[in-house]
């Protein structure tokens, strides 16, 4: 690393994604980053989520990019690209929430456009900097237990509401939001690509206008099966947001990997939060994540989760919905 | 109540051990190989044969226990039932739809009382699972993850033509429980991994009433880890959630390893026989009947066809 004196300046492009507030405090908390200004389409939930941090509100969003050297998009799935494009107008690199866009074909012009702008894209996918997933690779790429025969995985949660389950905005429900986090991550531990999929997907828990069962059926480039339940299935009163897991199958072997099973329980005896709920204790992904984005903007490389590997997760996403509509397993088409 | 088991490895011990807390004397057991070890293993006053037509025409049963594998269920209960005996179970049924339907009209023909033993029916932690309020079904999850049994006599478990693989044996016990719970399935989708011994399979699940599953089932995993069993049932009203790893009701740690027991009065085999017998008792029909079982089985096999053929199945479709 570059012994950069000078903190990399970054701003917040639109703070409609739920997961705003962390990245604004992991940034405000950060020496080596300086949380400039808070951009949105929403001025009154911009200027809300500028003063919950300290900063400032910029109703200009280009007067804010003139003053920053990165930006993380927190937009809606479908304002991914109209972010990007701006934020590359300026010359300002961009971390970008998942998935990337809400379709394959989105992502492949996002992918090109920043080909040709130059600037660094990396996209929010913060299980690669989870301790337990990293001590998973290790194991796995020194062979701890063989050739892998299956794959299972879950990252279920709480249906997230607001934008999420508009169509327009989001692309889809379930299987938009929970379907890239573990195929990334399977894809980064194991080297191989999903070939084929099949999904059950349907709406079962909530009267909303996209699905939240999202059960994936998937076989990878090397024959590996893969099973991944992404649902929306807890509901608001269980003990946490939801989960992260995936378990390897080898022929030596077997390894669990729990993302967020390092937590402590804490019972609230009255007030707006009674009840009982874990709190995540382990090291905290979200932190590896805008690290590694700050870091790499300082040094001039390029950050852990590149465009062209969110797109892979997308078109997964993309064969899950065609074999949803279809009834059959579907290739993956990268 | 006397009954004469037929088969003397693992179930049948395990059957023993249930039978010894109920009103049931095991009056004889038969093994091709002899079953000396197993009754002098358990100080046991039973008749020992090496064929089950001798046992059922020698000794003075009620009932026969067969705890034998799968592929000779169908030749032993027609013995049984010939004999005017009647007859608990182990499951799968059959290893085949055509054997399983045999097996339940000549159980029928003779009018004798059969139960299949689906023992997570009669698990404690499955049929609390059941009873407990979710709402309107979602997604079920159960996954069952074990090493490779490697106990069954000449290593039946990793023939096909006479365990059924990986969905018929060990995924049935859950496919079985599903249907319970939320009644029949519409379309299986499934696929496995691993040579027979090392055998790892998933089936998704579409039920006829709408909601999704999936069933995990292993034989790959290393003999360092117990059986694990998992289960969720989440509604739109609720979630319900187990794992066998996370109950240590009770743990021992001595300079050798540790132990986890998980001790309970009554056992859920305990419970299932208690259940059969007293059936037979009252006359009245067993929990799980060879048509309950013939319907699990034609949904393991939906699952073992779908992963041949790498497309969804009907169970309506199979042995039709």
């Amino acid at each position: 690393m570059t012994a950069s004196v000078e903190p990399v300046s970054v701003g917040i492009l639109s703070t409609a994604h739920v997961h705003t507030d962390e990245y604004a405090r992991l940034l405000v908390d950060r020496g080596d980053a300086d949380l400039v200004g808070i951009a949105d389409e929403d001025p009154d939930r911009g200027r809300e989520t500028a003063a919950r941090h300290g900063v400032d509100y910029v109703p200009d969003a280009d007067a804010l990019l003139e003053r920053i050297d990165a930006a993380v998009v927190c937009s809606t799935n479908a304002r991914h690209a109209a972010w990007i494009d701006r934020a590359a107008d300026a010359g300002v690199d961009v971390l970008c929430e998942k998935p990337l866009a809400p379709s394959l074909e989105a992502t492949r012009e996002i992918v090109e456009r920043r080909r040709e702008r130059g600037i660094a894209l990396g996209v929010a996918m913060p299980l690669r900097f989870s301790e337990p997933a990293k001590r998973a690779k290790r194991a796995l790429e020194s062979d701890e237990i063989g050739d892998l025969l299956s794959i299972s995985g879950t990252n279920r949660g709480r249906m997230p509401g607001g934008w999420f389950v508009d169509p327009e905005e989001s692309g889809g429900g379930a299987v938009m939001d929970h379907t890239v986090h573990i195929v990334d991550l399977v894809s980064h531990l194991t080297g191989e690509r999903v070939e084929e999929v099949y999904a059950e997907t349907g709406t079962r828990f909530h009267d909303i206008d996209v699905e939240d069962v999202n059960v994936l059926s998937m076989r990878l480039t090397d024959g590996t099966t893969f099973l991944l339940d992404g649902s929306w299935s807890k509901p608001d009163a269980w003990h946490t947001w939801g989960d992260a897991t995936v378990e390897f199958v080898g022929r030596e072997g077997t390894i669990a990997v729990d993302c967020f099973d390092q937590s402590v329980r804490h019972t609230k005896a009255s007030g707006e939060d009674e009840g009982i709920r874990s709190v995540f204790c382990g090291t905290d992904p979200n932190a590896g994540l805008i690290g590694d984005f700050v870091t790499s903007v300082a040094d001039g490389r390029d950050p852990a989760v590149m465009p062209e590997d969110a797109l892979e997760a997308v078109a997964v996403v993309e064969a899950a919905y065609e074999s949803a509509a279809t009834g059959e397993p579907v290739e993956v088409r990268y | 109540m006397r009954v004469g088991i037929a088969g003397a490895g693992f179930m049948a011990r395990t059957h023993i051990e249930a039978y010894r807390a109920l009103n049931v004397e095991i009056a004889a057991i038969s093994s091709p190989s002899g079953p000396g070890e197993t009754i002098a293993e358990f100080d046991l006053d039973a008749e020992a044969y090496t064929d089950v037509d001798a046992m059922c025409e020698g000794a003075d049963l009620d009932f026969v226990d067969v705890c034998a594998p799968t592929h000779t269920h169908l030749p032993i209960v027609r013995t049984a039932v010939e004999s005017g005996l009647d007859v608990f179970l182990e499951k799968p049924i059959a290893e085949s739809l055509a054997d399983a339907r045999e097996l339940a009209a000549l159980v029928d023909d003779a009018d004798a009382t059969c139960m299949v033993g689906h023992v997570l029916r009669f698990m404690p932690a499955y049929r609390r699972a059941r009873e407990l309020d979710i709402g309107s079904p979602g997604v079920a999850r159960a996954r069952r993850l074990s090493p490779f049994p490697d106990w069954g006599s000449n290593d039946w478990f990793s023939d096909p033509e006479k365990s059924g693989g990986i969905f018929v044996d060990l995924a049935i016990h859950d496919l079985d429980y599903l249907r319970w719970c939320w009644g029949p399935v519409d379309r299986v989708f499934a696929r496995t991994t691993g040579e027979a011994e090392s055998a790892h399979g998933f089936a998704t699940l579409r039920f006829e009433n709408g909601a999704a599953g999936y069933v995990e089932a292993s034989w790959a995993q290393p003999s360092s880890r117990p059986l694990t069993s998992e289960l969720e049932l989440a509604g739109d009203d609720g979630l319900v959630e187990f794992s066998s790893a996370a109950d240590e009701p009770y743990v021992r740690w001595t300079e050798d390893g540790s132990t986890v027991e998980r001790p309970l009065a009554r056992d859920g085999y305990q419970r299932e026989l208690e259940q059969f017998v007293s059936c037979l008792e009252s006359d009245s029909e067993p929990a799980v009947g060879p048509d309950d079982a013939v319907e699990s089985l034609r949904l393991a096999l939906a699952a073992r066809r779908s992963a041949e053929r790498g497309e969804p199945v009907s169970p309506a479709e199979v042995g039709r």
